[in-house]
């Protein structure tokens, strides 16, 4: 009985310490959380000019990148209406749609047949994904004029949406 | 006998103490270690951040033209005078006669008396301003025109364009294009600030 008693009384003495060792490991924890908190803080507001200056070259490279995505060489497009125009025929107008895909062009040709083989070009062509006339006419000396509506591909005026 | 009572006592007092003496402490203090790890790497995930955000600033230092150019492109304040001098030089320099042009901005600048225009913001701070430019030549020159936008410093867009060709012959076949007549060119070109 005395054993069990005097046992217990160790226990308890023995629980003392590892309390009080944790305790203080709990203050010192507390310390360093703190202290690292603080260090963050400082750390970000020494650098808020830096972090700032950056930002708004991040924000002028993204607008500029945005902007560039979708800017359009219209030249382009001289170089293409040579390639499909009929060595017979010629463009008389041209209307470059919002969009940059729908040309709207006004045509003159020699005779019906040539009116014929200039659509078979275009509807023939890789980059043309619709071709319509309208407004069928024939001028004072018989030439054959009509307006052309053409869905083209739109990379040939914004390159760029090809990378 | 005395000795038995204390007995439960003890084991009470035991208990007591490992309950409310040991583990909270123990608790907490592997909890704080845990957050102290997390913030550990957090700071050193700050440190890390602002030492690539100068690696980037010191790049950026190094080679300022990068910055000018997307300057140049995308300037901080649209300033019309310039611009439309640029329009009309260009012009000039490609053969071409500005006739007419009608334009619009932000801030409400009087609207010429033909303007269509439209100033609209593509996001919260480009402003986005369209110019109506009414040229005259041939299309030779304005193809060299539009090469001139395209390879200006400034971000400039064709938006839309539209010609007529003269009601002489002198449209030439199997071009596609006027090479001696003088026609009217209307071009919506959009230019980009902040």
């Amino acid at each position: 009985m005395a054993a069990v008693f005097w046992a217990l009384i160790g226990c308890l003495a023995l629980l003392a310490a590892p309390i009080f060792i944790f305790q203080h490991q709990v203050t010192v924890l507390a310390q360093k959380k703190v202290a690292i908190a603080t260090e963050t803080e400082q750390i970000i507001q020494s650098n808020a000019e830096l972090s700032q200056r950056i930002s708004l070259v991040s924000r002028r490279l993204n607008d500029f990148s945005q902007l560039l995505q979708n800017h359009r060489l219209n030249s382009g497009l001289f170089v293409f209406l040579s390639a499909i125009c009929h060595p017979r025929a010629q463009f008389t107008s041209l209307s470059v749609g919002d969009n940059g895909s729908h040309l709207t062009l006004g045509l003159k040709t020699e005779n019906f047949k040539t009116l014929g083989e200039q659509l078979l070009i275009l509807k023939s062509h890789p980059q043309i994904s619709a071709v319509s006339f309208t407004g069928l006419s024939i001028d004072r000396e018989g030439k054959i004029t009509c307006s052309l509506g053409l869905n083209i591909d739109p990379k040939i005026i914004t390159p760029s949406l090809g990378l | 006998m005395k000795k038995a009572i204390f007995l439960p006592i003890f084991s009470f007092l035991i208990f007591v103490a490992v309950l409310y003496g040991l583990l909270p402490p123990l608790s907490k203090a592997q909890s704080l270690a845990g957050e102290l790890a997390k913030q550990n790497i957090a700071l050193q995930e700050t440190k890390d951040y602002f030492a690539n955000l100068q690696a980037v600033a010191d790049q950026l230092d190094q080679n300022p033209d990068i910055l000018a150019n997307v300057a140049a492109a995308l300037p901080e304040e649209f300033f019309l005078p310039s611009l439309m001098g640029f329009f009309q030089t260009t012009a000039a320099e490609s053969g071409l006669l500005l006739r007419d042009f009608s334009y619009s901005e932000a801030s409400g600048a009087p609207m010429p008396e033909n303007g269509v225009i439209a100033t609209t913001s593509m996001n919260s701070s480009i402003k986005i301003t369209s110019f109506n430019l009414t040229l005259n030549g041939a299309i030779a020159s304005l193809e060299n025109f539009l090469k001139n936008l395209e390879t200006s410093s400034r971000l400039l867009d064709v938006e839309q364009m539209s010609f007529q060709a003269p009601s002489t012959d002198k449209v030439s076949a199997g071009s596609g294009s006027s090479q001696e007549s003088n026609s009217d060119f209307v071009i919506l070109v959009k230019t980009y600030s902040y």
